[in-house]
């Protein structure tokens, strides 16, 4: 499969189809795969596909076509569907971007594939879709895989060019509900018990905003300081507010892709609060964010039919 | 040199408050009893938080026009123990203290909290994979530089636990002596861990060779077009010293506070005019490996502000690597 998205991508690089192809390569320390940024034919090579290939590349592709580069990008499922909402939100042309889609197996949550392992240090490691090893020791692929990719309803990306191997069939929309479910099911109480706890460990690095390809604003309501919609140390209620505003701030527009809990230092389980909103705005208005390219987020437009029995 | 169990060493701090990493916070906190220390490296931050914490009080006041209305918040001095330091982040404490205590101002809340705290370091017999201590001058997993109890362990149970200043000495009088055996093994130990560490990063002429590239893009575009702009590296960092202040009002009082802050944000450097020198991610990752690895050694003498604890390196999303930064630009620079 890899040779497959080399070969697309040295092909549109020397075509000149695109200036920069964004996918993934080897990192340098055990499990780990970094975003690379490919402009030469020749270093197509670079490029590499296993299930470490965790975070959703659709901000570098907004970013980079900001910056008038035609981009082309090596998507899974959540990718495509973070560029399909970016499209929808008119933050680029379609014709900007070359899709190289890539069906999805799910990808690992290398915070829990550390915890597993312990200290790895000179061991010989390797991750491919059926299982990883460190030494002689190895555990399956699907036992560490992130709570997101879990309950992934579009493994195949939406939007492509090239769709490199098999279409994989995402989870049914109960399998998908199921973390939502539970989470709405919990009482006002214990919901809040999960929220402060949690949201109470944060550390407010902001990776997570920094990690979603939704998260474009200029400049982002917590970094505001006329008005100051907050403060900016670690009291509950600024850690809450920042948290939720977050998350409000992505309603009809997450596309579930789990960066934002990928990457969070401080294990905030973000994947049972995005879907619990996912399920509620597909409920409400029928939509699922990143299919349609011509279909803004519910919240930024209005219809006439909308339900209504939310507002008192 | 004593020996002493996890839950033997912490009677020796009876009544003294106790700082160490807890699991169920992923920080450094306040415990009450020694089941509740987790091992540091189970973690994501340094034990930077007990001597700067993230949120932190400068004063009160409750008139913003009457400065005579500030009142400080009370200082606790007694000695308190940081439990679960490693070399390096004893060499970070040392380190911010030269920017916060050298020259003509001293940070009295850093040098305060700094004097008052016994540092209980843990040898490393087992570096971890972003680990490269061993690169700097002088430096290593078993340096007991700024440490005032210093432990080796010798297995799942027990330390090695020496007085490396007076302070440390006389709280640990209670405990047993080492055999000759125990001392063996901590020498074993010790061993174990000096020729795992990675002494491969070139450190000794990098503060110049990183000047040279300071405009390269060759150099800094392997990595600024891939950084997220997020503040993970700088808040893990036990070296990483900026802070931000600001005021907000409880009730009819204010507070002025500063929290940690990082060069990698866009609000960090912007002006009021509405210019930011530092305008792209480019200028804000460079700015923090130059800190790392040039500024800081060209600034006060002879250290570099990286102390090589790899917590960086393991965490960074998209793989920036501080050591794979060292190694390409002494490579370019020849």
């Amino acid at each position: 499969m890899i040779e497959k998205i080399r070969e697309i991508a040295k092909n549109w690089l020397a075509e000149g189809k695109v200036d920069v192809v964004i996918g993934f390569g080897e990192g340098t320390t055990p499990f780990s795969a970094k975003p690379i940024f490919i402009t030469k034919p020749d270093d197509v090579e670079k490029l590499i596909w296993n299930p470490l290939c965790r975070l959703n590349l659709a901000g570098y592709v907004r970013r980079e076509i900001l910056a008038g580069r035609k981009v082309g990008v090596v998507a899974k499922g959540c990718d495509s569907r973070s560029i399909g909402l970016l499209l929808a939100e008119k933050q680029f042309d379609r014709k900007d971007v070359s899709i190289i889609g890539v069906p999805c197996q799910g990808m690992v949550d290398r915070k829990t594939l550390m915890k597993k392992f312990g200290n790895v240090n000179g061991e010989k490691v390797s991750a491919d879709w059926n299982s990883i090893s460190v030494g002689d020791k190895s555990i399956s692929t699907e036992e560490v895989l992130s709570n997101a990719c879990r309950i992934c309803r579009y493994p195949t990306p939406v939007h492509y060019d090239e769709l490199v191997g098999e279409k994989i069939e995402g989870v049914s929309i109960e399998e998908h509900d199921k973390p939502a479910v539970e989470m709405l099911e919990k009482n006002r109480e214990d919901r809040w018990k999960f929220y402060t706890e949690h949201f109470g460990r944060c550390i407010r690095c902001y990776a997570c905003r920094q990690a979603c390809p939704t998260c474009y604003c200029d400049e982002c309501f917590v970094d505001s300081n006329d008005p100051k919609w907050l403060e900016k140390g670690q009291h509950p209620t600024d850690l809450m507010l920042w948290n939720l505003g977050r998350i409000y701030h992505q309603v009809g527009r997450c596309v579930e892709c789990g960066s934002c809990e990928s990457v969070c230092p401080m294990d905030i389980p973000f994947t049972e609060i995005l879907a619990g909103m996912s399920k509620r705005v597909r409920e409400l208005y029928d939509y699922e964010s990143g299919i349609a390219v011509d279909e803004p987020p519910p919240l930024q437009t209005f219809k006439t039919d909308d339900p209504q029995e939310f507002i008192m | 040199m004593k020996v002493a169990t996890k839950k033997e060493l912490f009677d020796c701090f009876s009544g003294m408050k106790v700082f160490a990493p807890v699991g169920k916070n992923l920080r450094f906190a306040e415990v009450s009893s020694a089941d509740e220390i987790a091992s540091p490296e189970s973690i994501p931050l340094s034990p930077k938080e007990a001597f700067i914490p993230q949120d932190e009080t400068l004063f009160f006041y409750d008139n913003p026009d009457d400065p005579t209305s500030i009142v400080e918040p009370e200082i606790d001095e007694k000695p308190f123990v940081v439990w679960g330091m490693h070399p390096c982040d004893a060499k970070a404490m040392e380190l911010i203290g030269k920017v916060y205590s050298e020259g003509n101002y001293t940070d009295g809340y850093f040098v305060r909290r700094y004097n008052a705290s016994v540092k209980v370091v843990i040898g490393c017999p087992v570096p971890h994979p972003g680990c490269f201590c061993g690169s700097f001058e002088g430096m290593g997993p078993f340096s007991k530089s700024g440490s005032d109890i210093f432990l080796i362990p010798l297995d799942d149970e027990r330390f090695l636990v020496e007085g490396t200043t007076e302070k440390g000495e006389n709280l640990i009088t209670s405990l047993p002596d080492a055999t000759d055996e125990d001392v063996a093994k901590g020498e074993a130990q010790k061993k174990k861990g000096e020729d795992a560490i990675d002494r491969s990063v070139p450190t000794e002429n990098i503060e110049n060779s990183m000047q040279a590239l300071f405009d390269s893009e060759e150099f800094w575009g392997d990595i600024y077009h891939r950084c997220m702009g997020c503040g993970m590296c700088t808040y893990v960092c036990p070296s990483c010293y900026c802070f931000d202040i600001q005021d907000e009002r409880i009730g009819d009082k204010y507070r002025r506070y500063r929290v940690w802050d990082s060069c990698q944000f866009g609000l960090f450097t912007l002006e009021a005019s509405g210019h930011n020198p530092r305008p792209t991610q480019k200028e804000r990752i460079r700015q923090r490996m130059m800190h790392k690895l040039s500024f800081f050694k060209l600034r006060y003498g002879d250290e570099h502000l990286c102390v090589g604890c790899g917590r960086c390196v393991a965490i960074c999303p998209v793989g920036i690597d501080i050591r794979d930064v060292a190694k390409r630009a002494e490579a370019l620079a020849k």
